[in-house]
């Protein structure tokens, strides 16, 4: 699965709408509940074990990406 | 009790008490919070109502209090509520001035002047926020104070309390977290920002609060955001309310809590009581855990049966019912309904409940209909009139018949019609609602299963989305 498929999912979003500036509450899909189960998804689907800090900073796609590649996820 | 007795009786004690402080930096005493809400409103012979679109904002609660202490009776609704619902709660229920976005409106030269304010209506509050129900709770200041009260006694609030006021305003829980504190002089550490957020746990560490509440789902983003090991010495009491958390967890939370020197508190009330019924208390929590507790200082819990009866014998099911002066005024659905008094002497809370034989109640099982998401009550009988409604309007979906049941955190619709996209009718009744769509389950069935009597059968009908956990599209009947 690919970052952006999981995000459109993870938010009830199409996945055209979601790219590297979309920002958590630019859209109101992306808000705190979204973001958790956001964080769970990732978590599973990529077998990674997110810290606080990852979790709070992890503002928009181009952010998550970048922490993902921390753990050695390629996405 | 007089307007002026509500939760100001004691700020000339508190006068250079730090009373607010606020994400952004802004900070008031409790005298400049005193003369700041004296600024608000000009003054007025007749009982005026406000509607306050709340931000968790200094300023939006400063309108509240300028409200309470002006005998004003004032509705607050989220800062996130649609603009059409908005207008609908101004038509409906003809308010003299309205805040939002920072700013105080007066609408009386829009609006045609509405019936008379009962002189005890403090508060109108929402009972299924995101349904957007014109429906409002009716609370009196006696309500507010006597709620406050309570609190402040069962978690032994001091004017050293620095509680993080997160939740919104308009939420009953929300409220009842400032209004506590206020009552007695603590610092309230009030922020819009989510627990998610980077700003959230920097406010509560710089600023030491000392305690957070949370309703069930905001413990799961406690336990993803391994709160467990954030370091906030400060930080000695957590609450829980909004709704059911599992036992285990429950368990979980109060165990980690005694290894830390922390107190972990889980409430049970709901907004037709102002906020909080009843308690457990926290050296309880580990022995009876599915426990609710026992009822708030000044209040009383009885169980009945069917017949009004009062059960008294140890783990027999009944009707819990609540006593209390912080028990509604009653209902309203528009403005006329503002002028009526106080008509609800006990509160059936419409929760089956049972006492074990330390006297602590716990919860069995439902009475009415209704399911908590995201800690806001929602009514299934009323969620499944609006839809049928909705797609009796705009039937694009090819919703022939529709039927709500669930559970806390999960909301089932059953559908029959024909070629209907059961994604998309997540989609858009979760849009709706306000609620995101996970927590949104749709089952398209042949028919819909019915009573001998030809009503829906909603214990087979809940069976239908029990019986597995994928979301599937097949007709199980």
């Amino acid at each position: 699965m690919t970052l952006e498929q999981l995000f459109a999912e993870s938010l009830g979003v199409a996945v055209d709408l979601v790219h590297d500036d979309l920002t958590y509450q630019s859209i109101p899909q992306w808000d705190s509940t979204a973001h958790m189960l956001l964080i769970a998804r990732m978590e599973d689907e990529f077998g990674v074990m997110l810290d606080t800090d990852d979790i709070i900073d992890m503002s928009s796609v181009a952010k998550a990406r970048q922490i993902l590649a921390k753990y050695d996820v390629q996405c | 009790m007089t307007v002026s007795q509500t939760l100001d009786a004691n700020w000339s004690q508190f006068h250079s008490n730090v009373a607010v402080i606020s994400a952004e930096g802004e900070r008031l005493t409790y005298q400049q919070l005193a003369s700041e809400t004296d600024a608000i409103f000009p003054p007025t012979e007749r009982k005026e109502l406000v509607l306050l679109v709340t931000d968790n904002s200094p300023a939006s609660l400063i309108v509240y209090l300028a409200a309470l202490r002006t005998g004003r009776a004032v509705m607050l609704q989220p800062a996130t509520i649609a603009a059409d619902r908005l207008d609908d709660l101004i038509t409906c229920y003809q308010p003299d001035w309205l805040w939002k976005a920072g700013k105080l409106i007066s609408l009386q030269s829009n609006v045609a002047r509405g019936a008379p304010v009962h002189p005890e209506l403090a508060v109108l509050l929402s009972t299924s926020g995101s349904t957007g129900s014109p429906k409002q709770v009716r609370l009196s200041y006696t309500n507010i104070h006597a709620n406050a009260r309570s609190i402040a006694s069962y978690l032994q609030l001091t004017p050293h309390e620095r509680p993080l006021a997160h939740l919104p305003m308009s939420y009953s829980y929300g409220l009842s977290v400032i209004n506590s504190h206020l009552l007695v002089g603590a610092t309230v550490l009030l922020t819009a920002d989510s627990m998610m957020e980077r700003r959230f746990w920097q406010f509560c560490r710089e600023q030491q609060a000392t305690s957070l509440s949370g309703v069930p789902y905001h413990y799961e983003m406690l336990e993803r955001l391994r709160f467990q090991r954030m370091d906030l010495p400060a930080l000695t009491t957590l609450t829980q309310a909004g709704g059911r958390l599992a036992t285990d967890k429950v368990q979980a939370w109060a165990e980690w809590s005694r290894n830390n020197g922390k107190c972990f508190i889980p409430m049970y009330g709901q907004t037709e009581a102002t906020a909080r019924i009843s308690y457990l208390p926290a050296e309880m929590v580990l022995e009876f855990p599915q426990c609710i507790g026992i009822a708030i200082p000044d209040g009383r819990l009885q169980l009945q049966d069917e017949d009004g009866a009062e059960i008294t014998a140890a783990d027999q099911p009944g009707e819990l019912i609540y006593q209390g002066s912080n028990v509604m005024m009653g209902y309203a659905s528009g403005r006329d309904d503002l002028m009526r008094g106080n008509e609800t002497p006990a509160l059936s809370t419409g929760d089956i409940a049972c006492r074990n034989s330390r006297g602590l109640y716990y919860i069995v099982g439902r009475k009415k209909r209704f399911i908590k998401l995201f800690g806001v009550r929602t009514s299934l009988d009323e969620v499944e009139q609006r839809l049928r409604q909705q797609w009796a309007a705009t039937n694009t979906l090819g919703v022939e018949h529709i039927a709500c049941c669930g559970q806390d955190q999960q909301l089932c619709i059953a559908v029959a019609g024909k070629g209907i996209a059961a994604d998309a009718l997540q989609q858009s009744a979760s849009q709706y609602l306000g609620v995101h769509p996970s927590v949104v389950q749709v089952k398209v069935l042949e028919e819909l299963p019915v009573t001998e009597a030809g009503k829906i059968n909603y214990v087979l009908l809940q069976s239908c989305f029990d019986s597995d956990d994928t979301p599937s599209r097949g007709a199980p009947l």
